[in-house]
Formats: C-alpha cells, sequence, structure tokens
C-alpha cells in the first residue's frame, strides 16, 4: 500500500513559528550588533589607534564571542524567570520578540532613544501575563534595583576615573596601569561558557585555578581566587605600563584599544540575550537542542549587525569622542565593562547605552561644567519608562489578539 | 540691499564645501530677488544611539562640531558680496532633522538644497534625507543637482504643467534669469490627441507668475518665451529641447505622499537624460506639519 506522509496542521503552525521566531531573533541581534555594540571602538577610532573598518570587524568578532561564551546567564533570565507557572510556547516567544523588534525598529526609524532591554523584558513579561503566567516579582525586584542603581554607579564609576587620570600628583605612568590592574583583576573572574565549572556551566579564569589547587580557602576567602586575581591584576598593570614608560600617547591609545576590545566583548555577552531569551523555551524544551545552539544564532545576527551597521554609527561618534580627549574616553568605557560584568553574572538584561551615556556624563562632571542637557536627559529617562510600560501593555495584548485569531492558547 | 534682520531668510544647506559655491549662488539669486539674506545652515549630526546626544545643543556646537565650523568657513567664503550672509549651526538626529528644525528657528523663505544623482539609487528617489525634506519642509524648497553647473546661463527652461509648484519654479527661474540677463522658456508639452488649449493656460499662468513676482534690484524686465510643443512621450520631448537651455527648472509633481512619486515621474525620466544644470522647485504651501513633526519637535527642543 501506498503511504503517504501527511504533515499535521499543527506541526506544520509549530514550525512556521520555529522559522518566524528564528527571523525575529536574528533581526533583534543584528540591530544590537549595529546600535548598542558600537560604542566601545568609538573612542579609540577618535583617538586614531584603529580604522572605523578594522573596528567594525573587530566588534562583530568580540561581541559574538562574548554572546557565546557569556551570553547564556540573561538568555536564560529573559526566558524562564521573567514569568513563573507556564512555560513560553513556541506563538509567545514570537509574539514577545516581535513587539520588542517592533519598538526597536520604531526607535530607528523615528530617532528616539528605544532601549532593546526595556522592550525585551517588557514584551516578555506581557506575552507571560497574557499567557496566564504569575508574575515573578522576585526577579523584577532585582532587576529594576539593578537598572536603578545603574546610572550613579556608571556615572560614579566614570567620575572617579576621570578624576584619577585627571590629578596632576598621579602620573599617567601610574594612573593607567593602575586601571589597567583593576580592569585585569576583574577579567580573572569573568564567567566563561568555555571554562568548565563543578556546579555552573560558566567557570572564571580564577575558579578554574582555585579548583586546580584544591580550594584552598582562610576564613571563607578563597585564597587561590584572590591569588589569581592579584597576579592577572600585576600582569595588566605591568603590560600597559610598559606601554606607558616608553611613550604615555601611545600607552594610553593601546590602553584604549584592549578596553576597546573587552567592552565589546562584554557588552556582546550582555545583549545578546535579549535577542536569544525569548526562544529558551522554544529551542531547549520542544526542540531539546542545547542552549550554545541558540546562543551562536544570536551572535552570528550580532556579527552581522556589526559589520554591516556599526560603521556609519562608528564614524558619527568617533569624532565625538576624539574632542572628549582620551581620558573621559577611558573614564566611559570602566564602568561600561564592569557594569555589563556585573550585569551577567547576575543575569540581568540591560541597556548598554543606558550604561555608556550615564558614563559620558559622569566624566564631563570630573572636568567642571558637564554641559549636560536636563531636558534631553528628562526625555531620555521617560522614553525608557513609557518603553517598559508600552511594550507590557502591547505585549499582553497582541498575544491576547493572536491566540484569539489562530485558535490557540 | 534692505535687509533686517527679522526678515525670512533663504537657508542653504551645505554638507561639502566643494559644493557650496554653487548652492550659495542660487540662494543668493532668491534672496536678491525676494530682498532677504541668506543664512548657511550646517547639521551637527547626533544619532539617539550616541551617547552625545544627552547634551545641551549648544555645548554640541561649542565642543563637538569642529568639522562643521570650518565647513561653514569654506562656504562663506565663495559667498557673492552683495547679499547678506548669516551663518548657522544645527544640531539634529539626522541631516534633514537639523535642516527642518533651522527652517521652523528662522522661519525661512525658502531652502535651496544639493542632490547628487547616483544613477543606480533604488530604494529612495533623492536619497532619504532629500525625500524627507521634500515632505516636510515647510518653505519653498530648490533642489539643485549638483556638478552640472552653467557655464554662463542664457536661457532657462521651466517646463509647466500647472499645479503648486509652478509658483516657486518661475521665482527660481526669473531670479536666476536677473542675475544672469538671460531669457526665461516657458514650455507645455502634450501628448497628440490632447486639447491644446489647456496647454496654452498653462503657460500663460506661468507668465503671469513671472511678471507677479519681485522685479529684480538689476532691472525689471526679463525676457519670456512660450512654446507648446507636441509629443507622444512626454520625458523624451522635454529631455530633447534641454540642450538648447543652460539651466532647466522643474516644478515636482507630487501626487500622494508614495514615496516613489515625490519627485515626480516626469523629473524622474528627464533627469537621467540631460546634462544641464537642473533644480527641482517645490512649494512650501502643500505641506502641513504632520504629527510625528510636531512631536518631534518637542523631543528636540532643549
Amino acid at each position: 500500500m501506498l503511504e503517504l506522509t501527511v504533515v499535521p496542521a499543527a506541526t506544520l503552525t509549530f514550525w512556521t513559528f520555529v522559522g518566524l521566531a528564528t527571523i525575529a531573533c536574528l533581526f533583534m541581534a543584528w540591530s544590537l550588533g549595529a546600535n548598542s555594540n558600537s560604542p566601545p571602538f568609538a573612542p579609540a577610532i577618535g583617538a586614531n589607534a584603529v580604522s572605523t573598518l578594522r573596528a567594525a570587524f573587530l566588534i562583530g568578532i568580540l561581541a559574538a564571542a562574548g554572546a557565546v561564551t557569556q551570553g547564556g546567564s540573561i538568555s536564560e533570565t529573559v526566558g524562564a524567570e521573567l514569568i513563573s507557572g507556564v512555560a513560553i510556547t513556541p506563538l509567545a516567544a514570537t509574539t514577545g520578540l516581535l513587539v520588542a523588534a517592533t519598538f526597536m525598529s520604531f526607535g530607528v526609524y523615528s530617532g528616539y532613544p528605544v532601549p532593546a532591554a526595556f522592550a525585551t523584558t517588557g514584551a516578555m513579561v506581557g506575552v507571560g501575563l497574557s499567557l496566564g503566567g504569575e508574575p515573578a516579582f522576585g526577579t523584577y525586584r532585582r532587576i529594576v534595583t539593578f537598572w536603578l542603581l545603574v546610572p550613579p554607579s556608571s556615572g560614579g564609576i566614570a567620575f572617579l576615573t576621570a578624576k584619577l587620570l585627571r590629578r596632576d600628583d598621579i602620573p599617567e605612568t601610574v594612573g593607567v596601569p593602575v586601571l589597567a590592574a583593576v580592569v585585569a583583576g576583574i577579567l580573572a573572574n569573568i564567567r566563561l561558557g568555555v571554562i568548565p565549572h563543578p556546579d555552573r556551566s560558566q567557570g572564571s579564569v580564577a575558579e578554574l585555578v582555585s579548583h586546580a589547587l584544591g580550594s584552598p580557602t582562610v576564613l571563607g576567602v578563597d585564597l587561590s581566587v584572590v591569588g589569581a586575581t592579584v597576579v592577572f591584576a600585576a600582569l595588566g598593570f605591568q603590560f600597559i605600563r610598559r606601554k606607558v614608560v616608553a611613550s604615555v600617547e601611545r600607552g594610553i591609545r593601546s590602553f584604549l584599544l584592549v578596553l576597546g576590545g573587552i567592552v565589546a566583548f562584554s557588552s556582546g555577552g550582555s545583549q545578546v540575550g535579549l535577542a536569544t531569551g525569548p526562544l529558551e523555551a522554544l529551542y531547549g524544551t520542544e526542540l531539546g537542542l542545547p542552549s550554545v545552539v541558540l546562543l551562536v544564532i544570536g551572535a552570528s545576527g550580532i556579527l552581522a549587525g556589526a559589520w554591516m551597521g556599526a560603521p556609519r554609527l562608528l564614524q558619527a561618534t568617533s569624532r565625538e569622542y576624539a574632542q572628549l580627549g582620551v581620558r573621559r574616553s577611558i573614564a566611559a568605557l570602566v564602568p561600561g565593562f564592569v557594569i555589563a560584568q556585573a550585569a551577567i553574572a547576575l543575569g540581568i538584561p540591560i541597556s548598554f547605552n543606558n550604561i555608556i551615556i550615564s558614563g559620558v556624563i559622569g566624566g564631563g562632571l570630573a572636568a567642571g561644567s558637564a554641559g549636560v542637557s536636563r531636558r534631553k536627559i528628562g526625555v531620555t529617562v521617560l522614553f525608557w519608562v513609557l518603553t517598559l510600560v508600552t511594550s507590557i501593555g502591547i505585549g499582553f495584548g497582541f498575544y491576547r489578539l493572536l491566540s484569539t485569531l489562530l485558535g490557540t492558547s | 540691499m534692505d535687509y533686517s534682520p527679522e526678515s525670512r531668510p533663504v537657508l542653504v544647506a551645505v554638507a561639502n564645501p566643494q559644493h557650496a559655491e554653487q548652492l550659495v549662488r542660487t540662494a543668493s539669486d532668491l534672496a536678491r530677488l525676494l530682498e532677504s539674506h541668506v543664512t548657511i545652515v550646517s547639521v551637527a549630526v547626533k544619532p539617539s544611539s550616541s551617547p552625545f546626544s544627552v547634551y545641551k545643543d549648544e555645548t554640541i556646537v561649542e565642543r563637538f562640531a569642529q568639522d562643521t565650523q570650518e565647513l561653514l568657513d569654506a562656504a562663506i567664503a565663495v559667498a557673492p558680496e552683495d547679499v547678506p550672509i548669516e551663518r548657522e549651526i544645527v544640531v539634529g538626529r539626522t541631516i534633514a532633522d537639523g535642516v527642518l528644525k533651522a527652517i521652523r528657528r528662522t522661519n525661512a523663505r525658502a531652502l535651496v538644497i544639493g542632490w547628487h544623482d547616483s544613477r543606480s539609487r533604488t530604494d529612495a528617489i533623492l536619497g532619504t534625507n532629500l525625500d524627507q525634506l521634500i515632505e516636510n519642509a515647510q518653505c519653498d524648497l530648490y533642489v539643485e543637482r549638483i556638478g552640472y553647473e552653467a557655464n554662463g546661463v542664457d536661457s532657462i527652461l521651466v517646463p509647466v504643467a500647472g499645479g503648486p509648484h509652478v509658483r516657486p519654479a518661475t521665482l527660481v527661474a526669473k531670479a536666476i534669469a536677473a542675475r544672469n540677463d538671460a531669457t526665461v522658456h516657458f514650455l507645455s508639452v502634450v501628448e497628440p490627441d490632447v486639447d491644446v488649449d489647456a496647454a496654452r493656460d498653462h503657460l500663460e499662468a506661468g507668465v503671469q507668475l513671472l511678471e507677479d513676482a519681485p522685479d529684480s534690484p538689476f532691472g525689471p524686465d526679463i525676457r519670456v518665451e512660450t512654446a507648446v510643443r507636441t509629443g507622444e512621450d512626454v520625458p523624451v520631448t522635454i529631455a530633447e529641447l534641454a540642450p538648447d537651455h543652460d539651466v532647466i527648472v522643474f516644478g515636482v509633481t507630487r501626487q500622494g505622499s508614495i514615496q516613489r512619486r515625490l519627485v515626480g515621474s516626469i523629473p524622474q525620466r528627464v533627469i537621467p537624460r540631460i546634462d544641464e544644470t537642473v533644480i527641482l522647485a517645490r512649494s512650501g504651501a502643500v505641506v502641513s506639519p504632520s504629527r510625528l513633526e510636531k512631536f518631534r519637535g518637542f523631543w528636540r527642543r532643549g
């Protein structure tokens, strides 16, 4: 008897959603790569340490690497921890991503500052509530606290960094290497997907050393972690100090370049989850794929976005950083790295531009008059809040509409 | 020349010092006729995704607009001496954004802007910035093709087919003719089976508008000629006649808000076929402030 392969309607619908959701995810990742991941190298371009096209190339590679090795934690939060009681269905994932992507497109089209983190978080909460899930208030509290802390901490770190670099009694041959030491010390402790850890999916270099040495602890402090951090810091200090001693200007430019690379890497790690998070349940539970598959899809989108979209934005902003001067540029980037890494460690979705804006303001204040428009800051904050609130509402309504129209629940 | 700072200026937007002379000259011709002054505008572009967008506009102009200042210096250096010139730097999210802001701030009477015709363009007729200006600039708008500069002007061709844009087209034709002592040729092309009377009406209306326009300080007399031509294909006929003239001024034939039709099908098909100086004229009367524009104005202030 002739056997016919019949594709059941439900399966067809399912695969349609997988396709749609993946396209929406790629679009989201693309716009993140083109916009959010671009600023890190702008100061280096402004200081003539690297060309625009080479910077865009590096941003793409580094941000994609960061996305794959560090993206898991935020992706998980966005995909599974914003709503309790229900799993995100394929339709819900597609709806959430479409809403977030539409917000981003609106931002690009209209010229308003629409932050990706707020749009995605809001859309996923709205969709999840519409699915019948319970709000996860604990997660919201953590996220909102972090968001509220971003401007003062980013601005504060930038302020202190700029002050340190501007002080006449601290020579450049000390100030810049000290910053490099701090950055390197943190680097020893950032968690990467490629480093194994007995309890978590991601481990840090310091933890790896500690594990190898059998985790000796004194008074609850892991000595080998401290040791590894100090060694990293010392190496960072020495590396940049040698360059600064040879030539202050070239040394600072090298630091700016290294810092830009690290920030680009961190921004990839902190941004990819905004594109891939909504698909966590779809890829992990429904398709049974390891989470790295999803991160690679997100990373490809970020890579493409950075290569295609970043040069334009880099050219526009690098001149401003050049006018700002290398010291304040460094001051704006250091908090970007620190806060992005803290967010990744805590699994909190963040808007990268938000951090950099605060950093630029903080660095400006250190120079005396910031020349910052209160009105523009007010409108920017208003847009952040509006994005969050309306994306919840639209996510909720749009999912209800689609699920009614398609007869699914 | 009479000039009060309150008078509504003719704006000219410059983005490249190499093109400044051509555009500033056209703007000066208009200002002379309108007894106004020229304001050279340059835009410091600040995308919303740039962290520097939180600075005050004055701070951006003062600290972060060095190249723009140099550009304006270069543009002013090539301006004619008998027309008062002012300069202005505006901060905008895009070039179009900044220029629209300058139009509002100065209550401009007209805007002159240049465009490069890259013939491979497919996504937008003249480029997104120009399309936005054609759609939203609330003053008469003149778009001049860059690089095809007339070397002495004896004859200006103004194809007419009625509509609101004949007035600004006639005005700029008169302004250029006055400076160069040139002749303005109104042309109406009709398809073979169409009534010629309507064409004659269009020509008469054009001549009337030219007479109504302010007189030039160089003297009131402008030589005018009119002609009706019959042709199967209107753009081809205009393109065939174009080489007899030095400057071609089109009124845009805007139909609806569909982007492809912003410039109008006739200019769009004629321009690639000819090498003369081309100016597209669009009347400010057809533009009303859109809601989105008003809303954007709110964001840009401050």
